[in-house]
């Protein structure tokens, strides 16, 4: 109710709708009298005193009778569409779990009524029906039906298939227990939605059915049948007819409005100005809801003061320049030069806008480099900020996803300084992309091998025919049999393993310096996912390009890379060479998800590890360390002050209280991780 | 303790030149109180296998037997129950989680207490009956879909990538709870899943799918160790795990590696992998591969292997 009040949408849907209730409900009793008297002094009078759209034929008050009519006129609007929707919802469910040749031919009677247009159904019924209100309100909301009875069986069967139902239908529960329990509660928002909006259609048809003749008998009358009284003395009085027809148009309006109010109440949309949103992402960027290198300072400060040991080399992470140093891989003790690197991301936030108020921070503070021709994974859970960060890098986030780096330098080029076509022209030349679903990333309408050819004649002027031969050349690369016949065809055509490789031959129509490949094989078999996985590898090795590989897998990411990120709730909480990390890294988040991963040699007769609890909300994020409530090392210091990536025993860096160390017993005999 | 059995089931899908056949005469038996994993990539036929048993798909011809008697697909008490891989289309978003599973306890009395028993059962909160779905988690929601299938009473539950869609880090607890439930409660399962690490871990035995057909079954400690049909040998050499480097490129010749598994409409002459085999036809000088079908006799070989060559496999899997 509260979103309703706020949007200007509820705001003039509610009002207008407080004042057609009032009509419906009162008018009769208010201004019946004065509906029905006759003026016989004024009678088909223009405007004038006393009467303030003038008066019909016989003389009675024009706006007095429109009044009235709002009862009638809407009542039997609302009866229509009331029938319609029952008599659609009933066909349309009874068609979503019934047999399957019962429903072949409910939906085929279904598919022919709605090629009918409704008002032509609608005057076919009203004359088998006669005349009369009665009638015309069973027309009507036949007439609507079938239209209600599609929808019905398109949201019924959407839900049908979903697994509850199917669990349901395991269950042994009955067909009607399944409708009424399981698929009615889930399609009633849409559903109601949509009789909103019919409902506005359903006045209008009413109208004219009056109006035609069909509908409203004398002595009663609607504002069809007065829009039709009026119209034979439109020259001497047009506010006769234009008075029932603005009545008309402002209840639909209101209709309308409803609906679209009821969608945004019961979809959930957030319907927030692009300028608040800056507002707010601004606000959350300044307020260092994200921490600085000054919080940093001071937590360290009070860190130690909350007697917490040092570290061994704590605070030395600051170079003579003042620089931060980020972790450059194992035994890296030299800064590297800036030349050697082909990534640099410092201090990189993102920020969603959830509320007029609140703004989630899937990424707080994450610095890394990539060095030239070194692989560097990023692991973590769903919802760790992995993906979010891989996209900030490309530049691909979209409002209201907003993201702030500091520095963001690609292949020597700051992002930030470049004019949007030269960004373009340097992500394109310097930057290749693979992303979990191919299906998604290609054209789906475009033949594969123009969609790589495309490439070369944006970035490289190569001709139509040097293109297409590149591309073709390239499909060859990733071993896509006969390329030249696959080239033509449409990624549909393709397999889900050979998209992918449709997609790493796209990144390699150039000479990318960095190839990002976020869960390039999550959605692909595992013999695939090999095939894949040596793809990158050897078109890494070919190309000298760096890579950064995104993964929830910490095997995908141990096989391929050299260095690994740990990131968790939005943060990295542990820098770390995969020769380190599989000797034992020092964050309890990374040793969890290396105790948690089932492999061909678990031991079967111990239980298995898991991480107690759940990452926290990027928008309600804990003052202290995020993992702290899932990890048994946790102390008091640990939900007060938020661990900064500190240099680690383990090799690398990781931010947390107590780093472990050792290598990781994978299988725990007492079956919770310690 | 009830015992089920796939007698030569086949499933097809569609008429005409777009019929496939999902599931190509599978025999393969859950004994009372195992775990049977059923590993394969998408598109191998083991949903649609484990979906027969609960009567979601409809048999083309051969039977399921429970207890030596077809199955029951109709009726109230369903002695077969599934548990499906998405938590989030697990739970009806609109039903506490209490009235879930009270729907699926077959008497009417004693629910509330039922319900908080199974809770329990399942490691969690009775508190728990009270939430709606939407506030829980994913790891949270499987539990509950397991204790939904628990409440019916089964004798079998066909569990069909449960832990597919669920963080690692959660995975744990869930594969456990399979463990725990199989061993106190005597139930067998039908354990349906890609990944093979999880398969060997929650398994007694293991039965390997490809395009339809089941071509390799042995207790799960035999079939990680000595497999006898090359797609569960190369099935093994993809599963990766922690700190293990891409393993280097073997001497199979490039057509054969990238070769895409076979269209499940048009499938290949005699053994349907053989297009992909390294031991196979394109590589040796096996020419009954392409025409002889090797699920003939498959039964009398080492882990019922549709392989003609599987009594001699461990000895040439390295040779090429």
């Amino acid at each position: 109710m509260k979103r309703l009040m706020t949007s200007p949408l509820g705001v003039a849907a509610l009002v207008v709708n407080a004042i057609l209730l009032f009509l419906v409900l009162f008018a009769p009793a208010i201004w019946g009298k004065q509906a029905a008297a006759n003026d016989i002094l004024n009678l088909g009078a223009g405007p004038g005193l006393g009467h303030a759209f003038g008066t019909d034929a016989l003389g009675r008050d024009i706006l007095a009778r429109v009044l009235v009519a709002s009862q009638l006129s809407i009542g039997l609007a609302l009866g229509a569409t009331a029938i319609g929707m029952f008599i659609g919802a009933v066909i349309g469910s009874v068609a979503a779990i019934t047999s399957s040749r019962l429903r072949w031919l409910i939906t085929g009677f279904i598919d022919i009524m709605v090629a009918f247009p409704g008002l032509l159904l609608a005057l076919f019924f009203a004359v088998i029906f006669g005349v009369g209100p009665r009638a015309a309100v069973f027309a009507l909301g036949l007439a609507m039906a079938p239209s209600f009875a599609r929808l019905t069986y398109t949201l019924a069967a959407n839900i049908a298939g979903r697994d509850f139902v199917a669990a349901a239908r395991t269950l042994g529960i009955s067909r009607t227990r399944i409708l009424f329990r399981h698929v009615l509660p889930n399609i009633g928002e849409p559903l109601i939605v949509n009789a909103t909006l019919g409902a506005s259609g359903s006045l209008l048809a009413f109208a004219s059915l009056s109006f035609l003749g069909l509908g409203v008998q004398l002595p009663d009358y609607d504002w069809g049948k007065m829009l039709g009284d009026g119209l034979n003395t439109i020259y001497k009085n047009p506010l006769a007819a234009l008075a029932p027809g603005l009545a008309l148009v402002l209840a639909g309006l209101a209709f309308n409005l409803s609906g679209e109010a009821a969608a945004q109440l019961l979809g959930g949309r957030v319907a927030m100005s692009p300028s608040r949103a800056r507002r707010l992402l601004s606000a959350a960027f300044d307020r260092g809801i994200v921490d600085s290198d000054a919080t940093g300072a001071r937590t360290a400060g009070a860190a130690a003061e909350a007697g917490e040991a040092a570290y061994p080399l704590g605070k030395a992470t600051t170079t003579e320049a003042g620089e931060t140093a980020y972790p450059l891989g194992k035994a890296t003790t030299t800064k590297a030069k800036s030349a050697d690197l082909v990534l640099r991301v410092e201090h990189l936030k993102v920020a969603i806008p959830l509320d007029e108020t609140t703004v989630a921070t899937p990424v707080r503070d994450v610095s890394f480099t990539v060095r030239r021709g070194e692989a560097v994974g990023i692991v973590g859970e769903s919802g760790s900020g992995k993906t979010l960060t891989a996209m900030a890098v490309a530049q691909l986030l979209s409002p209201p996803v907003a993201s702030q780096a500091d520095v963001m330098v690609l292949a020597g080029q700051s992002l930030a300084t470049l004019s949007p076509k030269a960004l373009r022209r340097h992500l394109g030349t310097s930057l290749a992309m693979v992303f979990q679903d191919p299906m998604s990333s290609l054209n789906p309408t475009m033949r594969v091998g123009l969609q790589l050819a495309e490439y070369s004649r944006e970035h490289q002027g190569a001709g139509r025919a040097q293109a297409w031969e590149r591309a073709v050349d390239r499909l060859r690369a990733v071993r896509i049999p006969s390329p030249e016949r696959r080239a033509k065809q449409l990624p549909h055509e393709l397999s889900g393993g050979m998209r992918q490789r449709s997609m790493i031959a796209l990144g390699l129509m150039g000479e990318p310096a960095l190839i990002i490949a976020d869960e390039p094989t999550t959605a692909l078999d595992v013999t695939v996912q090999e095939q894949v996985l040596r793809l990158i590898d050897r078109a890494r090795a070919e190309h000298g390009a760096a890579l950064l590989l995104i993964s929830h897998d910490l095997a995908v990411v141990t096989a391929m890379c050299d260095r690994v990120l740990v990131m968790y709730a939005g943060k990295i909480v542990e820098s770390i060479g995969v020769t380190d990390l599989v000797a034992g890294p020092a964050h309890p988040y990374t040793r969890g998800l290396i105790a948690t991963s089932p492999d061909l040699g678990s031991d079967r007769d111990h239980l298995l590890p898991s991480i107690p609890g759940r990452p926290p909300h990027p928008g309600r994020l804990p003052v202290g360390c995020a993992f702290a409530s899932r990890c048994p090392f946790a102390t008091a210091v640990c939900e007060e002050i938020d661990p900064q990536l500190n240099l680690s025993t383990a090799g690398g860096q990781v931010a947390c209280h107590h780093p472990q160390s050792g290598s990781v017993v994978k299988a725990d005999p007492a079956g919770v991780l310690s | 303790m009830s015992i089920l059995e796939f007698v030569d089931v086949t499933v097809r899908f569609g008429l005409g030149a777009a019929a496939m056949t999902a599931v190509d005469h599978v025999s393969l038996t859950v004994p009372p109180g195992t775990v049977v994993g059923l590993v394969g990539e998408s598109g191998s036929g083991k949903s649609t296998l484990g979906r027969t048993a609960v009567g979601l798909e409809t048999v083309t011809s051969g039977q399921v037997l429970l207890d030596g008697r077809p199955a029951p697909t109709r009726g109230r008490r369903r002695p077969i129950q599934m548990v499906f891989q998405d938590p989030a289309g697990a739970l009806n978003p609109r039903m506490s989680v209490g009235a879930s599973i009270a729907e699926a306890i077959p008497s009417r009395r004693g629910q509330r207490a039922a319900v908080a028993e199974l809770l329990e059962r399942v490691h969690l909160e009775p508190s728990v009956a009270t939430r709606m779905p939407g506030t829980l988690s994913g790891g949270q929601r499987q539990r509950i879909a397991l204790a939904r299938a628990l409440a019916a009473r089964p004798e079998v539950i066909i569990a069909d990538e449960i832990t597919s869609a669920l963080d690692v880090s959660v995975q744990g607890a869930v594969l456990n709870l399979v463990k725990e439930l199989t061993t106190s409660l005597g139930v067998s399962m039908l354990f349906i899943s890609h990944n093979l690490s999880v398969v060997r871990y929650v398994s007694d035995v293991v039965a390997v799918m490809y395009l339809g057909q089941v071509v390799e079954v042995a207790p799960a400690h035999d079939l990680v160790t000595d497999p006898r049909h090359p797609y569960t040998r190369r099935l093994l050499d993809s599963t990766l795990s922690i700190g293990m480097p891409l393993a280097p490129e073997s001497a199979t010749p490039e057509p054969v590696r990238f070769a895409e598994p076979a269209d499940p409409h048009h499938l290949p002459l005699g053994c349907s992998f053989h297009p992909r085999c390294p031991v196979g036809p394109l590589v040796l000088d096996r020419p009954q591969c392409a025409t002889d079908d090797p699920s003939i006799g498959a039964a009398s070989r080492p882990h019922r292997a549709a392989c003609h060559f599987a009594e001699t496999f461990a000895e040439i899997k390295d040779s090429p």
